[in-house]
């Protein structure tokens, strides 16, 4: 049952080789991540967990090494076919939310379908189940900005998941959530593992690489895997 | 002469595309030069990333060359109003010897510029961009076109002269006179009806028939679509100036391929050009893309757009027929005379 | 993930592009005014020079085809009749007909009038009888007096009209020059209704025989001639022959007064519209400078757009769009206003720079000249270059990477 879903073969990534501030921010990173785990990827802040995770999620192009999704090869795919990749099977979901302010939440949730030509009302159709499902429905048409915390957070899944990708990243999640939010949180991601979502957290925080759901847990130092 | 707001017009707007696609050009040469697709160091990343500046420049261009071939027709039209002699755009382009060159020179610019836009993007659809290198070299060598209308045009802007006579299309296109006017003109029904439709008849047989004799169809029918397409397009022009005008004017004499895109004769003029160049850009296009062999995912991409070309290439072909046609039909069952 | 077509996903882009524009209005209203006020600008020069250019057409549509004149010494003279039958034997000439006309400087009120000699006894049957507010009928009763003159009468504009009354002379007027024996009394018998005012304002029709006497022209002898060719295209020939076979001839062609009058006024908008160009050109500067530099806002907004799929080339398309949508509606908004100003406010202040310096023919009404053809001209001059300065600083923010928002916090 257990198949590789993700898998990186001695990825590193080098920002601004060659030059006075070359920095190594991830350095022969090897992972193996089976479909349907929730995995977590802990260390301390600047220890690139930020950076791999970007690189599994199609967000950059490794300066070596491997990056396979549902065994296709994408690190060395042009832009337009690893974003196609990535619309497919990925849904990621920023530190800071990164929602888009001015816009409302519905808006915001259903941006990764625009270029795909969904028309507005199959748009509407998919995030109004998702909405329903994160108990945002009352705030469909409020600006984000005027969203709680929590709220945003759950916009921001919720945009994670509209494209139904079976992929889950999430980058410091907790970072700006209080204990009773945080568990709140760690509510919704249970559910999405056991209906068959695979996830990968980068997270500092033990609340959540400690809970019980948990399968796998990396830790990184210094741009490099260690355990 | 420079100073006619049409003049400007057109000389703001060809310097736009010059200044462009110059932009276009430089980054062009950059890919060209090193292109590396195995590469994952920053200096391929930023190519890549210009290969969108170069597609975005190119439908720029494409998009400002079909808005000035509008442009030169009007505003040859407009500045009959003050050159003597000139009546319509002929009168305007006959007056230096820049008008007619340019005008053919933009129509080249047209069919290339469609043509290299359907490369780019078949090249586009491929994860190792195969024609890359080749579509790129192949930009740098249109660049001088772009250069040579520029100043084809500022040349014709600057010989424009309100004190000499120039003449009107009655002379021009008269099968007395002397010049490619009177040779298209003088082309007699006789002539040209039988070849155009002999051509039309062969781009059919070659659709339906050759295609399914899979050797003749590898050596023969895809060879043959795209010479077939340019023969269709001159033999159209020739047509449309010595046996579609005499029906859409109703006077003999009367053989201007421009008069007709005004509004006396309701635009007449503008699907029957609209039609004929989009069937024609299409079907070179569709053709050019049978000849590509290597590798097999290109070809395989290449069929599927080849289709699409050949449908559209198709029907505007027929399209052109019937509208061709339809000024004679009109006055053969108004008059019941030929002629 | 279901794709839609590629019509459902331009839409989409067309609306995204839309949205992001009524985002940031606050950027994007200056622009659009700058804009706005030029296009006005310069379609307003364009519809004033087109209107001119047409209602010039229209007038002079009935100019004679040819008019012939002699002339010595550089200077025109009368021309004998002795002319006429030489010319009516031109093959394509259908008529000649004779001229007599002259200007007269009223030195005492400062006023040059128009004397136009004719026969006005055409005037008073007919269609034109209508033009005249008819006074001092010569047969009437109490003008008794007057019915023995019949080539001394005349018909005056309305412009003289007042002139005259202003010296207590609107019933009858003395021509005289220093070099007559004695003046010469013509009796007005009619003004020309205001409907005329165009062309006939400052103009004395007076009867043949005594304009003859006023303009001192001897028995066989005219102002000009007026040739009348049927056939158009023969028009330039015949006025070449006529110059060949009478070098003492000059003539004129009304094509040839249409294309002088159609090229003053394309100068003089074209004079106009280079000094606008600075301005045209400041702007796409602005525009270039605006654009390249992205606020941090908007590249946060669009590291979001390529992090969560979205691909360069739709980034660049929605640039495009924007691009397009602003320029788009300054132009049509720069038009309206220009024709609200042309058409409906008569053009305050533009009319005195084209009317004022045009020499024949002030109009005072503008015809509305709305041809697509001006359209197509605007959008070439407005659209097309916005969008080609906004070309490379559209291409360098669709590039920004997803990296942007990942690394630093915002």
């Amino acid at each position: 049952m257990s198949n590789l879903i993700i898998e990186t073969i001695n990825v590193t990534k080098t920002y601004n080789p060659g030059k006075p501030n070359e920095a190594i921010a991830v350095k022969d990173a090897s992972l193996q991540i089976n479909e349907g785990s929730l995995v977590v990827l802990k260390g301390p802040s600047g220890s690139g967990k930020t950076t791999l995770l970007s690189l599994i999620g199609c967000q950059a192009k490794p300066t070596r090494g491997e990056v396979i999704i549902r065994g296709k090869r994408i690190s060395k795919l042009p832009e337009k076919f690893m974003n196609r990749h990535k619309r497919n099977h990925i849904g990621f979901i920023f530190q800071h939310f990164q929602l888009i302010g001015g816009m409302s939440v519905l808006d915001n949730i259903v941006l990764p379908l625009i270029p795909e030509g969904i028309s507005p009302k199959e748009r509407s159709k998919r995030a109004d189940r998702l909405l329903e499902r994160f108990d945002l429905a009352h705030r469909r048409q409020f600006k984000v900005s005027y969203l709680s915390g929590g709220e945003q957070q759950r916009v921001a899944i919720a945009r994670a998941l509209i494209n139904n990708a079976g992929i889950l990243l999430a980058d410091e999640p907790s970072a700006h959530l209080d204990s009773r939010l945080t568990s709140d949180l760690l509510v919704y991601i249970n559910q999405l593992k056991q209906s068959g979502q695979t996830i990968l957290i980068t997270s500092h925080d033990p609340i959540i690489y400690q809970h019980p759901a948990v399968d796998q847990v990396f830790e990184m130092k210094d741009g490099q895997v260690i355990s | 002469m420079i100073l006619h707001p049409w003049v400007l017009g057109l000389i703001i707007g060809h310097s736009a595309l010059l200044l462009v696609f110059s932009l276009g050009l430089i980054n062009a040469w950059q890919i060209y030069r090193g292109w590396d697709y195995n590469s994952t160091e920053e200096k391929q990343f930023l190519l890549e990333k210009k290969t969108y500046l170069v597609s975005t420049v190119m439908n720029f261009a494409l998009f400002t060359q079909i808005l000035m071939l509008f442009l030169l027709e009007i505003a040859a039209d407009e500045l009959a109003n003050v050159l003597p002699g000139a009546m319509c755009a002929v009168g305007t382009l006959s007056s230096n010897s820049y008008g007619f060159p340019l005008l053919d020179l933009k129509i080249l610019s047209f069919f290339v510029y469609f043509i290299w836009l359907v490369i780019n993007y078949l090249d586009n659809q491929i994860e190792t961009y195969p024609l890359v290198r080749k579509k790129y070299l192949g930009l740098i060598l249109i660049y001088p076109l772009a250069v040579m209308e520029t100043i084809l045009l500022f040349m014709f802007a600057f010989n424009l002269d309100p004190s000499v006579i120039t003449s009107c299309c009655g002379s021009v296109y008269n099968e007395g006179a002397e010049g490619l006017g009177g040779s298209l003109a003088g082309a007699s029904a006789g002539f040209i009806l039988p070849l155009f439709f002999s051509i039309v008849t062969l781009q059919l047989l070659n659709r339906f028939v050759f295609k399914r004799w899979s050797t003749v169809d590898k050596w023969f029918g895809n060879l043959l679509e795209f010479p077939l397409w340019i023969a269709f397009f001159i033999s159209a022009i020739v047509m449309t100036i010595s046996f579609i005008s005499i029906y859409v004017y109703e006077m003999l004499s009367h053989k201007c391929p421009f008069c007709f895109m005004g509004a006396e004769y309701y635009y007449y003029g503008v699907p029957l050009y609209f039609c004929l160049f989009v069937a024609t850009a299409t079907g070179m296009t569709g053709g050019l893309l049978g000849y590509i062999r290597q590798p097999s995912i290109l070809r395989e991409k290449a069929g599927i757009l080849r289709k699409k070309m050949e449908f559209v290439s198709l029907w505007g072909m027929l399209a052109f027929v019937v509208i061709g046609f339809l000024p004679f039909v009109a006055y053969y069952m108004k008059t019941g005379r030929l002629i | 993930m279901i794709s839609g077509s590629w019509f459902e996903r331009q839409k989409n882009i067309i609306d995204y592009s839309l949205q992001s524009l009524l985002r940031r209005r606050s950027k994007n209203i200056l622009i659009l005014i700058i804009f706005i006020l030029l296009v006005f600008a310069v379609s307003a020069i364009l519809f004033i020079t087109g209107s001119l250019t047409k209602e010039m057409m229209i007038t002079s549509n009935d100019l004679p085809d040819i008019t012939v004149q002699r002339i010595l010494g550089g200077r025109q003279v009368n021309i004998p009749a002795s002319f006429i039958p030489e010319i009516e034997k031109i093959p394509g000439v259908e008529a000649v007909e004779t001229r007599v006309w002259g200007y007269f400087y009223l030195a005492s009120l400062q006023a040059n009038f128009t004397i136009y000699g004719m026969d006005l006894t055409l005037l008073e049957d007919g269609e034109y009888r209508k033009i005249v507010n008819w006074k001092n009928i010569p047969d009437q009763a109490e003008n008794q007096s007057l019915s023995s003159r019949p080539d001394f009468r005349m018909i005056i504009g309305q412009g003289v009209f007042e002139l005259l009354k202003d010296i207590q002379m609107e019933k009858a007027y003395l021509f005289y020059q220093p070099s007559w024996e004695k003046p010469i009394p013509f009796d007005i018998i009619g003004t020309f209704k205001t409907e005329t005012e165009l062309q006939s304002n400052d103009l004395m029709v007076l009867q043949t025989e005594g304009a003859r006497r006023v303009l001192e022209l001897p028995p066989d002898e005219f102002t000009d001639l007026v040739v009348y060719v049927p056939n158009p295209e023969e028009i330039e020939n015949i006025a070449l022959k006529i110059r060949r076979y009478f070098p003492a001839l000059r003539t004129v062609t009304r094509a040839q007064i249409q294309n002088t009058y159609a090229s003053v006024f394309g100068w003089k908008s074209a004079f106009v519209l280079s000094s606008l160009l600075v301005a045209i050109l400041a702007f796409l500067i602005l525009i270039w400078d605006k654009a390249s530099g992205l606020s941090p806002d908007e590249k946060r907004e669009i590291g979001i757009l390529k992090a969560i799929g979205w691909d360069t080339d739709v980034v660049l398309s929605v640039k495009f769009w924007e691009g397009f949508i602003l320029s788009g509606i300054a132009s049509l908004a720069g038009i309206l206003l220009a024709y609200a100003y042309i058409y409906w406010l008569r053009a305050p202040g533009l009319r005195e720079i084209f009317i004022g310096w045009s020499t024949i023919y002030p109009s005072f009404q503008l015809i509305p000249d709305v041809d697509p053809k001006f359209l197509l001209l605007i959008v070439t001059i407005s659209v097309v270059p916005y969008l080609a300065v906004t070309v490379f600083p559209a291409w360098k923010a669709a590039i920004t990477d997803p990296d942007v928002i990942m690394r630093n916090i915002g």
